[in-house]
């Protein structure tokens, strides 16, 4: 049996992404539930698609994305097909959206009423997945990979899956966020804070809270964002932007759990 | 020895600060290396010039030499990469 070619269309930071999976006809049917299932908060609005990631479960593996697409993911492995795939949409978003929007590498939870929203700035692998699993069921979840803003702090929600590591399996999985009790906003959400996180796992103490002044913001900011170069003046749109914002701060800790105060106190407590 | 600014992205100032943005990062510029920013053009300009300018625009240091303060700052913006001179050696790029 030849290998069969699917699609599935979502959006990602407003970006029309159709991801084409390729796999055994019984395969793809599969894959492609799972990433119907994962990606369930980020549907098309119908807007035709304007990238393309061909999304290959093979033992086989090409270097660059066949001619058509402009991104692949390619594992022979199905959870680390998927992980891949989700980075791949998080660069073509990204790519998509240079110029436009200020791009945060970050999570963002929004208080569900209000809109008003928490950017948690951090490097990959330091705490934000496990930040949104943690307490973004209390409030409502935006992203945990990058926050997005217009030039009136109105967040475009990403709401990706959040790749998990299960306990005593060697791969991560690309989970529904509502698998996980995570709800988007039903308010467009706005910035209102933005929190650089330093976990630290022997951290024992209660956690420690630094604002940052304006210049030590930006050079924190800097090396967590994407495209900043391609925004107009974009050190004055980060000077402008910490003005405007109620807190910018560094926060030591432990425990994600240990946070929620400090989250109730920037947003408001949720539920 | 003769120095130039190389091209930035954007820049904020602020006090005595300078927040200097590249193609790759954000760098932070205190002290005199501001003052001394604001002197530097894309042109080659000797040490001896950027002393004399920065002696007529903001006089002569309370302590040491103005030539020591400017070779001191010329020095660091070297190395954050803000700078670059004709110096072989040191210097990022050659005079043409």
């Amino acid at each position: 049996m030849s290998p069969d070619l699917r699609f599935l269309d979502i959006e990602a930071l407003g970006v029309p992404i159709r991801l084409h999976v390729k796999a055994e006809p019984d395969t793809a049917a599969s894959i492609l539930d799972e990433l119907r299932h994962a990606w369930q908060l980020c549907t098309t609005t119908g807007q035709p698609p304007t990238r393309h990631l061909l999304i290959w479960l093979s033992d086989d593996l090409a270097q660059d994305p066949p001619h058509g697409f402009d991104g692949l993911a390619q594992h022979r492995n199905l959870p680390h097909l998927l992980q891949i795939a989700t980075q791949q949409i998080t660069r073509l978003a990204i790519l998509g959206n240079a110029g436009r929007y200020l791009m945060l590498h970050a999570a963002g939870l929004a208080h569900p009423v209000t809109g008003d929203a928490v950017a948690f700035v951090a490097a990959g692998g330091t705490g934000k997945t496990t930040l949104c699993r943690t307490l973004g069921p209390k409030w409502a979840y935006l992203t945990d990979e990058t926050v997005a803003m217009d030039q009136s702090d109105q967040i475009v929600p990403y709401p990706k899956p959040l790749s998990i590591r299960e306990p005593h399996r060697n791969a991560k999985y690309e989970t529904a966020p509502t698998d996980l009790g995570l709800k988007v906003p039903t308010v467009p959400a706005r910035l209102r804070s933005i929190v650089f996180l330093e976990r630290q796992p022997d951290w024992a103490g209660p956690i420690q809270v630094t604002d940052l002044p304006v210049f030590d913001a930006i050079v924190e900011l800097t090396p967590q964002s994407s495209s900043l170069n391609r925004l107009p003046r974009p050190l004055h749109l980060l000077a402008e932007l910490h003005a405007r914002l109620d807190r910018v701060s560094k926060v030591v800790y432990g425990e994600a759990a240990t946070l929620e105060p400090f989250i109730a106190d920037l947003i408001g407590a949720a539920r | 020895m003769n120095y130039r600014r190389v091209p930035t992205v954007d820049e904020l100032y602020a006090d005595d600060e300078a927040l200097i943005l590249t193609d790759v990062r954000a760098v932070r510029v205190s002290g005199i290396g501001p003052k001394l920013l604001a002197i530097l053009s894309d042109q080659w300009q000797s040490e001896s010039a950027l002393v004399a300018g920065m002696e007529e625009l903001f006089g002569s240091p309370d302590t040491g030499s103005a030539r020591d303060h400017v070779v001191g700052a010329l020095t660091q913006l070297l190395d954050q990469g803000l700078v670059e001179s004709d110096d072989p050696v040191d210097g990022i790029a050659l005079a043409t």
